[in-house]
């Protein structure tokens, strides 16, 4: 028999659930901002600035991920006598991908629309 | 304690919990970073109390450190399943030993000492589970590490496999490749054990007086015959492995394989002695007549299905003599 979720438990499961939902969304949204090559900081500044607030603990890792994954690339640069920063910036690669991102995820959002009835037929 | 004293420890903090090779690189960026945010929610005048503000912001030392990690698994979960297969034996057996070990020591003092006894053996049945469970697991991980990758489905074979060629469900021909991996690597230590150790193979340590080979001679004179059974054994898994999956080649080579490994157990069960403690011999001989009569009744099995084409169900082939 399953066992009565204590309320603890259902927020914890509510946060893996919405931990999920987000994930593919940030790797889509720091894609976005990296058009123009970015600084850690700045990225998360115009993150934040639009509405898309991101842990430092979480965009930091996923910057190094996507870039593992070929998708950005980084250098570091001295950039108005300031201490040296990396710098990330979208790579060929990603470019591709991104723009092919952008369009699923353009065709999801009309059907997650209708299916939530967000929006009528 | 100042801002960077603070901030080099947090940096240093999380360095330990990252591999060496990315170590340094993600310390140098993430400094960079903190330094960054501090100065900018600080207007330039950084506090110890604002400095440890961010710190908490960013984030416990270890979560950070976890968040740089990628999946890493000691054991996968292609191999898990097998894992935990292998652990349930291995502690069976190791129970079993146990039991008849507790019988053989009761036997010869004639159950004087059970109580003591019986605790000598359960202390010693939980030493020996735990240290076995630990090389299992030591050995899995190895197995994850080199052969982690080879375990995937191959990307072409991914691609274009037909559905129209899946085996029929309950195929016995269908390996597991996992299983596979597993099963050749304790073939192989086991021969190794038996040829290159042979000082650990089949000793008993009775304290002051020393240590006894437990096996006579005449099995020891037969080593070279187990070896040459499971290297066998070896080969035939190998081929199996490349190929994915049994053929009827592979299966009358097994049918070859398992001809020999009852020769070779037959020889064992012929000899006077196998062991210098006649309970031992008689434990071994009772064990090896169950292996050679499963063993035949297998053979019997695995012919009857390669030449008639369909598998060996004693059950039905009784039932349908009575009709």
């Amino acid at each position: 028999m399953r066992h009565m979720a204590t309320n603890e438990e259902k927020e914890s499961l509510y946060d893996k659930l919405l931990l999920e939902l987000r994930r593919g969304v940030l790797m889509l949204a720091v894609l976005s901002q990296l058009q123009e090559e970015q600084y850690g900081y700045s990225l998360k500044q115009s993150l934040d600035e639009q509405g898309m607030e991101i842990n430092e603990g979480t965009l930091y890792p996923l910057l190094r991920r996507l870039e593992s994954q070929g998708l950005l690339e980084s250098d570091w640069q001295v950039v108005d006598d300031t201490r040296p920063r990396r710098y990330y910036k979208m790579s060929q690669e990603g470019e591709m991908v991104y723009a092919n991102l952008v369009q699923e995820w353009q065709a999801l959002g009309v059907v997650m629309d209708q299916l939530l009835g967000l929006k009528k037929k | 304690m100042d801002t960077n004293e603070l901030i080099d420890r947090y940096v240093n903090e999380v360095g330990q919990h990252l591999p060496r090779k990315t170590r340094a690189d993600i310390e140098m960026e993430l400094r960079s970073l903190l330094l960054d945010t501090l100065e900018e929610q600080s207007g330039g005048e950084p506090t110890p109390k604002m400095a440890a503000e961010v710190l908490r912001e960013f984030g416990h030392p270890e979560e950070i450190a976890a968040q740089y990690h990628a999946d890493e698994y000691l054991i996968g979960p292609k191999l898990f399943p097998t894992y935990k297969v292998v652990v349930t034996i291995t502690l069976v057996v190791i129970g079993v030993l146990h039991l008849v070990g507790l019988g053989f020591v009761l036997w010869q003092s004639a159950g004087t000492d059970i109580i003591d006894d019986s605790l000598a053996t359960i202390f010693s049945f939980f030493r020996t589970a735990v240290i076995n469970a630990g090389i299992v697991t030591l050995v899995f991980a190895v197995i994850e590490r080199v052969a982690g990758d080879s375990l995937d489905v191959p990307q072409k074979q991914a691609k274009t496999w037909d559905p129209f060629e899946l085996p029929p469900v309950k195929d016995p021909d269908r390996i597991n490749r996992g299983e596979v991996v597993v099963e050749i690597f304790f073939l192989a230590a086991f021969a190794a054990w038996m040829n290159f150790f042979p000082n650990w193979f089949g000793a008993a340590n009775f304290g002051e007086e020393g240590i006894f080979a437990l096996f006579t001679p005449e099995f020891i004179a037969l080593v070279p015959w187990f070896t040459a059974s499971l290297l066998l054994d070896l080969v035939l898994k190998t081929a199996v492995f490349v190929q994915g999956r049994w053929y009827r080649i592979t299966r009358w080579l097994e049918v070859a394989k398992d001809l020999f490994g009852l020769y070779v157990a037959y020889r064992v069960f012929a000899l006077d002695e196998i062991s210098i403690v006649p309970f031992f011999t008689w434990g071994a001989k009772a064990i090896l007549a169950i292996v050679l009569l499963i063993g035949t009744l297998e053979i019997i099995g695995q012919l009857y299905r390669l030449l008639l084409g369909r598998p060996f169900t004693p059950k039905a082939f009784i039932k349908s003599r009575l009709v």
